[in-house]
């Protein structure tokens, strides 16, 4: 265990820089972008709190490379939480809830219950191609009842970030994430 | 010539059973069960006797209608293949109890118990789960500690994948196969593709399978470290955590700087290559030799931490028996000391002509489970040593053209970081007729009810992680 701690700390940083040095963040008020009506109050109380933005995750049918990239984020090259997100296991705690996956049969009554949970404000943030309805996934093969999917998360809930990419880099996630909480 | 060998043997409906007893006595594994379309709508049963795969067909009756006999009591392998034919597909008709709920369209919210008693209650754990996971469902029963009885629910992720890709070229359906089980997709590229080659005919050249050993290698070594990483996540490691994350994620950088996408998508085609990934090959090698340097220091701590190892010793113990009597396959079964590895088995590709090791444990508990992912992670490095010195030797064209309006069908297969995967395609005037997958998570996740023989409720992340399995794979 001290051999690990020496060579982390011996070992130089790995951490990328957000936003990478030189190039002007592309989100966030102070550049112009619209925040949606979620993100506004949800803005304010997360600079009145000195950003404490706790997120949720929840799988609607994605081909699992989403949570890879997702999970990503808190490893020490992205490590979020210097940003000020963390992850919460309950809906009740959560500001942004991360959806994957084009929302198959059984799992749309979880994520309807797993949003209706998440107390004000809130901001849903859908995460890959699937979810953002133009994955291959969330295309409508077989139309009406039959069909095993909503064709992704706006079939269901009102989406306030969209981050495709078929699976979003972890920097495009973190992006998403700055977006969804007005930052 | 090609030593892969697929043999079709076609019975009478009555004697499918039969046919399919004296294949299992001989000591064949089931792989999976589907009703294939053609080239005449037969019920399939594909297993694998000896560096054979072996099609047991009976041909469906009138209007391509298939009256079923239930066997998964009779073998515990077949029993969710069997279940998931029944009620996916109309056409096989099966006398069922009235009264059974469907496995494959769950309900999260209905428990159902199968022990009664005061004293035990059912958790149901999931689909929405703490932490970043995908959708399951386990129902526990538990007094409290023990675990009597676990029941596996995979099904909430159903996107009809295999529905999706009837109709397309081989070129488009090989990006929906790279989408069934994100994590592996190279491995299901390669399963994919080397089935679209077999069906048609032709052979991917010797640089492109070199390749595509390359790309899976790499996609494996990312899968042991994850499944690495989350075992140190559970026992509050989080050094150890961070180490073997950083090292997936160098592996993920490597695959991103060779093929462009974090996942190796998009380059693994039928036919060979989409386009041979350009990279500097002599810092290719010194990134790997890096790499090997670290993984070798950080298995050392890892191994040596006992706080670790107390956690996964004896935890969650398979027996071989069992790992036999569910056919299960990858790392899973190597844990238990069942050497069963499609690179070896079945040579496909570029492993033809790479010594493969193959890794075992007879221990059978998680340990056994981690240390195998562990000798698989150097293994692999020796395995992209190896080929990417062949690969800088030699030269070529990495892709051949497909016949044009080819018809034909075959199975294709690869060894995915969770197993062995095999894929059934059929082509008609050079469009796909019907696809099965059958994935190993599938396979192997009906053995997770078996896993806390004498296992308390707080080991279940442990031997949930130790199983290394994704419920994408598990339902297309």
């Amino acid at each position: 265990m001290l051999e690990w701690i020496y060579r982390g700390l011996s070992g130089g940083r790995v951490t990328t820089r957000y936003p990478a040095p030189g190039v002007p963040a592309p989100f966030g008020q102070s550049h112009g972008v619209e925040l949606t009506a979620a993100s506004i109050p949800l803005s304010s109380r997360a600079r009145m709190l000195g950003r404490s933005v706790h997120v949720r995750h929840i799988d609607c049918g994605s081909d699992g490379s989403e949570e890879w990239e997702i999970l990503a984020l808190w490893n020490p090259f992205y490590d979020i939480q210097r940003l000020g997100f963390f992850l919460t296991s309950s809906p009740r705690h959560a500001d942004v809830l991360l959806v994957t996956g084009a929302v198959t049969r059984p799992m749309r009554a979880p994520l309807l219950r797993t949003w209706e949970l998440m107390g004000e404000p809130k901001a849903l943030v859908a995460v890959g191609d699937d979810a953002c309805g133009a994955g291959p996934c969330a295309a409508d093969a077989d139309a009406g009842e039959g069909a095993p999917t909503a064709g992704g998360v706006s079939g269901v809930l009102a989406v306030d970030v969209f981050v495709p990419g078929s699976p979003p880099a972890p920097a495009a996630i973190m992006q998403g994430l700055m977006t969804a909480a007005g930052l | 010539m090609n030593p892969e060998r697929e043999v079709t043997r076609a019975v009478e409906m009555s004697e499918f059973r039969t046919t399919l007893g004296e294949r299992r006595e001989a000591g064949a594994r089931f792989i999976t069960l589907f009703r294939a379309a053609s080239p005449e709508p037969a019920l399939t049963a594909v297993l694998a006797l000896r560096g054979d795969l072996i099609l047991v067909q009976a041909l469906a009756g009138a209007g391509g209608r298939i009256a079923y006999e239930e066997l998964g009591d009779w073998w515990p392998a077949m029993a969710w293949a069997e279940r998931e034919l029944i009620e996916r597909d109309a056409r096989v008709v099966c006398e069922q109890p009235a009264n059974r709920r469907p496995f494959t369209r769950p309900d999260p919210d209905l428990i159902e118990p199968s022990l009664s008693g005061l004293d035990v209650f059912t958790i149901p754990f999931g689909p929405v789960r703490s932490g970043i996971f995908e959708a399951i469902q386990f129902q526990i029963e538990t007094g409290g500690e023990d675990v009597p009885r676990l029941q596996t629910r995979p099904f909430f992720k159903h996107r009809g994948i295999e529905r999706r890709m009837r109709g397309l070229t081989p070129q488009a359906g090989v990006a929906l196969a790279e989408r069934v089980a994100g994590i592996a997709s190279c491995a299901y590229a390669s399963a994919f593709s080397h089935a679209v080659e077999r069906a048609l005919g032709i052979e991917a050249p010797a640089q492109a399978q070199r390749w595509r050993a390359v790309l899976c290698e790499l996609e494996r070594m990312a899968c042991h470290l994850d499944v690495i990483a989350k075992e140190a996540e559970t026992t509050a490691l989080y050094v150890g955590q961070a180490r073997f994350q950083l090292l997936k994620e160098t592996v993920q950088r490597m695959r991103a700087a060779l093929t462009g996408s974090r996942f190796g998508r998009g380059t693994i085609v039928p036919g060979g290559l989409r386009q041979s990934p350009a990279t500097d090959m002599d810092a290719a090698a010194a990134e790997l030799h890096r790499l090997e340097h670290e993984l070798r220091r950080d298995q050392r701590l890892f191994l040596g931490t006992s706080s670790m190892t107390d956690r996964l010793i004896g935890t969650g113990r398979l027996e071989r028996s069992r790992i036999e009597e569910y056919c299960a396959v990858g790392p899973l079964a190597r844990g238990s000391g069942v050497s069963v590895d499609a690179r070896h088995e079945r040579p496909y590709g570029a492993y033809h002509h790479l010594g493969l090791r193959i890794v075992t444990q007879a221990a059978g508990d998680a340990m056994a489970r981690i240390s195998v992912r562990f000798g698989e992670l150097l293994e692999s490095l020796r395995l992209l040593r190896q080929a990417t010195e062949q690969l800088q030797r030699r030269e070529g064209a990495v892709s051949v053209p497909l016949p044009k309006r080819g018809s034909g069908t075959a199975c294709g297969w690869a060894e995915a970081p969770q197993g062995e995967l095999v894929i059934w395609v059929a082509l008609r005037d050079g469009l796909i007729d019907q696809v099965h997958i059958a994935s190993p998570s599938l396979r192997n996740w009906a053995l997770f009810d078996h896993a806390f023989p004498k296992d308390v409720l707080t080991d279940f992340a442990f031997i949930e992680h130790s199983f290394g399995l994704t419920p994408a794979g598990a339902d297309r």
